[in-house]
C-alpha cells in the first residue's frame, strides 16, 4: 500500500527548507572563511578565503566566553533534572487524576509562555532594582557581582528548563510499572533503594533526552543571558550578535556562529546515540 | 479448472514475495456464484496475503487473478467491485452510521436520489433500524459489526471479503453473531470468502474450505471430506484433533490397501491405498472413532484394529468425556460422549477398538 | 540510619524541594503581576501603596508596542498558514514512504529545531542580502517561516501515524481513490493533531527573539523587540502590563489546545497513568 507517493509533494517542504536553511546555512560557513577589513560592513564581495577567523578564536577571550556559555549550561541542565524529578515523580504517582490535569496545565503554561515575560519578571524581582534586590544586599550578596548575575541567567534558564523537563520526565515515570517498585520493596529493599535501583535506570532514557534538551536549549540562549546577564554574562549568541551589530564584523560572526552550530549538532549526536543505547539494555 | 460463467473468482498460480520470503507460493483455486468458501491456515501460511491481494492492497508478483471474469492485475482496490470486512470493523469514527453506509454509495457514483433509500433498506436487513444517527463509539461490538457488514454489502459487491469475522468475540457471541452472518450473506445471495485460522469458524460458516500451509494450498474440500479424509499430516492436526501411531507399511494384500506393522510387531488394517510398500508412515486416527468397552466385553466388539489398554486419564467435558488410555502402542486420546452409562475409572483396563476406515495414513517425511 | 528513616528523609527533602521549586516557579510571575497594576511612577518595593491600570493603559496606547503587536500578529498569522501547509504536504510524503533514508530525512526537516536561533538569523540576513531582498517584512517572515515549519511537520507527522492505515483501506475498498481518501478520511482524523501544532508554531512566531533581532530593521519590528528596546532604554512598569497581556494570550492559547486536542495527547504522555 506503501507506494505511487509522487516526490512533488516534497517540492514545497523542500523548497523551503533549501532557500531558508540549507543555501543560507552554507553561505554562512562560506562568510565566515573570508577575509575581513576592519571598519566595513561584512567581507567585501572578492574578500579572499582565510582561515583568521577560526585562528582568532582560539585565543583565550573566546575560550572564556565558549567556557562561562558552558559553564552556566551545565549547571542549569544538570540542576533543572534534580529538581524536576521528584517534581514529576510527584506528579505522576502522588496526586489524583484532577489536580495532576491542574499540574499538567500549570506546567504547559509555564512552558508557553513569552521568554520575554519570564526574565522580565526575574529581572524585575531579583534584578539588582528589585523588591528583593534591597533584601539580598542585606545578606551581604553582591548583586552587582559576576557571580550573582551568573546564577541569575542560571535562574533564567531553569525557569524553563524545569516546566520542560517536569513535563518529559512525566511521561517517562508514566510509563514505568508502578509495581516494579513495589516488587523490590517486597523484596527488601527500602523504597529509596528500589528507586535507585529501578525506577531510576528504566527512566534513563527520559533523563537523557531531558538533558539534551535543556543543555542545548542552554548553550543556544539569547535572550535570557543579554537581559539577565546585563552585559556582565555573556553567551556565544550574545557575542555573535555584538560582532554583528557593534562592529559588522560578519566574517568573525558566522566564524563563531558555525562553531556554535557544530557544538550543538555534536551534543545532539552524542547524547541521542546515548539515548539510543540505554533503550537496547 | 474452466472458468464457467459463475465463476466468480479464480486465481491461477499466484505467487507474491517478500524479499526472500515466500508468502504465497503459486496457489489456485476458484469460487462460484453463491458459495461461502473458507480461506484457512495458521498465521504465517500466506492467506491474510491472499486476502489483500483479492482486495487488491498487494499485487502479486506471478499468476492471475480474475474476478467476474475479469483480470485485476494493476486494478487499484476502488476500481475492483470487491466488499471487506475488516477485522475490527475500521468504521470512520468521525462519520455517524448513515454516513458510513453512505461511504461507498457515494464514492461509487450512486445516483443522489437512490442513496438514503438504500442506506435504510441495508440498516433493515442487519436489524439496526433507528441507528442511522448514531456514532460508531456508541456502539456495542456485536453492533459496530453489523453496520460494518452493511456498509460492505451497500454497493452489491460481487464478491466479499470477510477478515476473522468472529475472532475477537466470546463464544456465545460468535455463536449468535456466526448465524446471523451466514442468514445474512445467504438472503443476499453474495459469494464470499472468509479468511480465518480458527476452524470453528471456517466449518460453521462455510460450504467448502481452502486449507493453507506456508504459502501454499493443502487441501480444497467440504467440512466434512476435510475432516474425515484429510489429505496431509499437516490438515489432520490442524482440523481436530488425531492420535498418531508409527510404524512401516506393507502394502502386500491383494487390493493394495496399506497394513502398518508398528514397533512391537502389532498390525493395524487401514484403507488407504497409494502408500509405498516399507515406507515410514504414521496413523492418524480421530479421537471420537475409538470405542472403549469394559475389559469383560472385549470378545464381543467388533473392529478391525483392537487392543487393550489402561485408563490413564478422564476429564468430563460436559457432552463428553476426554480419555487418555495407554496401550502397547502407545498413549491414545479417546473422545466418548456422555452417554449415561457410568465412565471407565483410573486404572481400569478396557478394549480399545477402531475400524479400517476410522484411519489415515501418511508418510512420515511429509508433514 | 535504617532504610525506613532514610525514606521519611528523602520523602521530607523531597516535598520540600518541590514546594521552593514552585515558589521559584511563581514568585516572578506574581510579583509582575503586581506590580502591573502598581499606581506609583517608578519602582518601588513592595508592596505598592494602591492599585491602578495606569501602566496596562500606557502600553495600549503607545503606538510603538501596537505596532510591534501588530507587525507579530500579521508575522504568526502568515508564517504559521504557510507553515502548514508545507508540514501538510511534505508530511503526508514522509508518512506514505518506506525508504532506507526515511528517519535520515524526518530528522533533517526536523533540524533547525536545533540550530541555535541566532545563527539560523544571521546566516538568512546575510543569505537574504545577497538576493537583494531588503524589504524588513519579507526578511522577518522568512525567519519566521523556517522557525515554525518543523513544528508543522512535527505535529502533522505525529497526528497522521496516528492514524491507522486500516481506515485509508476501509475508503479504498469502498470505492475512494487515494486523494479522496485522504481528505475524507485521513485529514479529518488528523485534524485535531494538525491544528495543535498549528498553536505551537503560532507561540513560537509571537515569542521569537533571536531570529527577529537579526532580521528586523528600524520601520519593521516585533512586539518582542519592541519590549526589549524598551527594556534596555527605561525599565519601565509598562512592561510589566505588556507581560501581564502576553500571558493572558498565552492562558488562551493554552486553553484552546487542551479543548482540541487535551493536554496529555499534546504533551505525550505515557501508559500508567
Amino acid at each position: 500500500m506503501k507506494q505511487n507517493t509522487p516526490s512533488a509533494l516534497y517540492l514545497p517542504g523542500g523548497l523551503l527548507f533549501l532557500g531558508l536553511f540549507v543555501l543560507p546555512m552554507a553561505g554562512l560557513f562560506i562568510e565566515s572563511l573570508r577575509f575581513y577589513e576592519p571598519g566595513s560592513i561584512g567581507s567585501a564581495a572578492d574578500a579572499p578565503f582565510t582561515l583568521d577567523n577560526y585562528a582568532e578564536l582560539l585565543k583565550a577571550s573566546f575560550a572564556g566566553f565558549l567556557w562561562q556559555t558552558v559553564k552556566v549550561s551545565l549547571l542549569a541542565s544538570v540542576v533543572g533534572i534534580i529538581l524536576a524529578f521528584p517534581m514529576a515523580y510527584w506528579i505522576a504517582r502522588r496526586l489524583s487524576p484532577q489536580w495532576r490535569s491542574l499540574a499538567l496545565g500549570f506546567f504547559v503554561t509555564l512552558m508557553f509562555l513569552s521568554v520575554l515575560v519570564r526574565t522580565y519578571a526575574l529581572e524585575l524581582t531579583f534584578g539588582a532594582t528589585g523588591p528583593f534586590g534591597s533584601i539580598l544586599r542585606e545578606i551581604g550578596i553582591a548583586t552587582n557581582g559576576r557571580g550573582y548575575i551568573q546564577v541569575l541567567v542560571a535562574a533564567g534558564l531553569l525557569h524553563y528548563i524545569i516546566p520542560m523537563s517536569t513535563l518529559t520526565l512525566l511521561g517517562t515515570i508514566q510509563s514505568v510499572d508502578p509495581r516494579l517498585n513495589e516488587a523490590a520493596q517486597v523484596l527488601g529493599a527500602p523504597n529509596w533503594k528500589a528507586h535507585l535501583s529501578v525506577t531510576m535506570p528504566l527512566c534513563m532514557r527520559g533523563v537523557l533526552a531531558s538533558f539534551l534538551f535543556g543543555f542545548t536549549f542552554s548553550i543556544s540562549a539569547f535572550v535570557i543571558p543579554m537581559i539577565l546577564g546585563k552585559g556582565r554574562v555573556l553567551f556565544i549568541s550574545n557575542l555573535i550578535y555584538t560582532r554583528f551589530s557593534e562592529i559588522a564584523n560578519y566574517p568573525s560572526g558566522a566564524a563563531i556562529s558555525v562553531v556554535l552550530f557544530a557544538l550543538a549538532m555534536l551534543i545532539v549526536y552524542v547524547l541521542t546515540r546515548l539515548v539510543n543505547r540505554s533503550i537496547q539494555q | 479448472m474452466e472458468t464457467t460463467s459463475d465463476t466468480v473468482i479464480k486465481f491461477t498460480d499466484v505467487h507474491k514475495r517478500y524479499g526472500a520470503i515466500h508468502a504465497v507460493n503459486g496457489i489456485s483455486f476458484s469460487a462460484g456464484a453463491g458459495e461461502t468458501v473458507a480461506v484457512l491456515g495458521p498465521s504465517g501460511c500466506g492467506k491474510t496475503t491472499t486476502l489483500r491481494m483479492i482486495a487488491g492492497f498487494e499485487e502479486p508478483n506471478s499468476g492471475t487473478i480474475e474476478i467476474g471474469g475479469e483480470s485485476m492485475i494493476g486494478k487499484r482496490p476502488y476500481e475492483r467491485n470487491v466488499g471487506l470486512l475488516f477485522q475490527h470493523y475500521a468504521l470512520f469514527p468521525h462519520m455517524s452510521v448513515r454516513d458510513n453506509i453512505a461511504y461507498g454509495l457515494k464514492h461509487r457514483r450512486w445516483p443522489k436520489a437512490t442513496i438514503a433509500d438504500r442506506v435504510e433498506e441495508m440498516l433493515s436487513l442487519v436489524q439496526l433500524e433507528g441507528f442511522g444517527d448514531r456514532w460508531p463509539r456508541q456502539l456495542s461490538g456485536g453492533q459496530q459489526q453489523r453496520v460494518a457488514l452493511a456498509r460492505v454489502l451497500a454497493t452489491k459487491p460481487k464478491l466479499v471479503l470477510l477478515d476473522e469475522p468472529l475472532s475477537a468475540l466470546d463464544a456465545k457471541l460468535r455463536e449468535e453473531l456466526g448465524a446471523d452472518l451466514k442468514r445474512i450473506l445467504t438472503s443476499v445471495g453474495s459469494t464470499t470468502i472468509v479468511v480465518t485460522h480458527d476452524q470453528n469458524e471456517a466449518m460453521s460458516l462455510s460450504d467448502r474450505i481452502i486449507v493453507m500451509n506456508r504459502g501454499g494450498i493443502d487441501q480444497i474440500g467440504s467440512p466434512s471430506e476435510i475432516y474425515a479424509k484429510p489429505k496431509s499430516r499437516f490438515v489432520a492436526n490442524f482440523i481436530g484433533r488425531s492420535n498418531w501411531l508409527n510404524g512401516i507399511a506393507n502394502s502386500a494384500n491383494t487390493r493394495g490397501m496399506a497394513n502398518v506393522i508398528m514397533e512391537d510387531g502389532t498390525v493395524l488394517t487401514t484403507d488407504s491405498v497409494g502408500v509405498n510398500d516399507g515406507a515410514q508412515v504414521s496413523v492418524g486416527i480421530r479421537p471420537e472413532r475409538i470405542r472403549l468397552v469394559p475389559e469383560s466385553k472385549r470378545k464381543a466388539q467388533g473392529g478391525a484394529n483392537q487392543f487393550v489398554g489402561k485408563v490413564a486419564n478422564a476429564v468430563h467435558m460436559g457432552a463428553e468425556i476426554h480419555y487418555e488410555v495407554r496401550c502397547v502402542a502407545g498413549p491414545l486420546i479417546v473422545v466418548s460422549p456422555s452417554d449415561g452409562n457410568s465412565p471407565f475409572t483410573l486404572g481400569e483396563t478396557v478394549g480399545i477398538s477402531f475400524g479400517r476406515g476410522d484411519c489415515v495414513v501418511f508418510p512420515e517425511s511429509v508433514q | 540510619m535504617s532504610g525506613r528513616n532514610i525514606d521519611d528523609l528523602l520523602r521530607f527533602l523531597c516535598k520540600f524541594i518541590n514546594i521552593a521549586v514552585v515558589v521559584f516557579l511563581m514568585t516572578p510571575i506574581v510579583v509582575t503581576a503586581i506590580m502591573s497594576l502598581d499606581s506609583r511612577s517608578y519602582l518601588g518595593p513592595l508592596p505598592p501603596p494602591s492599585l491602578s491600570l495606569r501602566w496596562f493603559k500606557a502600553f495600549f496606547s503607545d503606538s510603538y508596542f501596537l505596532s510591534g503587536l501588530a507587525t507579530s500578529l500579521k508575522l504568526a498569522v502568515l508564517s504559521v498558514s504557510i507553515s502548514l501547509l508545507a508540514g501538510l504536504t511534505t508530511a503526508y510524503a514522509l508518512d506514505r514512504s518506506r525508504f532506507r533514508g526515511k528517519d535520515a530525512l524526518v530528522s533533517f526537516f526536523l533540524s533547525p529545531l536545533v540550530v541555535p536561533p541566532v545563527v539560523i538569523g544571521f546566516a538568512l540576513l546575510l543569505f537574504l542580502s545577497k538576493m537583494g531582498l531588503i524589504n524588513g517584512f519579507a526578511r522577518l517572515l522568512c525567519g519566521h517561516i523556517i522557525i515554525t515549519v518543523p513544528y508543522a511537520i512535527r505535529a502533522t507527522l505525529a497526528a497522521m501515524s496516528e492514524i491507522e492505515d486500516t481506515y485509508t483501506e476501509a475508503a479504498l475498498i469502498l470505492g475512494a481513490n487515494e486523494r479522496q481518501a485522504f481528505w475524507s478520511v485521513t485529514f479529518p482524523l488528523a485534524r485535531a493533531g494538525i491544528v495543535s501544532g498549528g498553536i505551537f508554531a503560532f507561540a513560537v512566531s509571537m515569542d521569537d527573539v533571536a531570529v527577529s533581532i537579526m532580521l528586523t530593521d528600524a520601520k519593521t519590528y516585533t512586539l518582542p523587540i519592541a519590549l526589549i528596546s524598551s527594556m534596555r532604554a527605561n525599565f519601565d512598569l509598562s512592561i510589566a502590563a505588556a507581560s501581564m497581556v502576553l500571558m493572558g494570550s498565552t492562558v488562551i492559547l493554552i486553553i484552546l489546545l487542551e479543548k482540541l486536542v487535551g493536554l496529555n495527547r499534546a504533551m505525550g504522555q505515557g501508559g500508567f497513568r
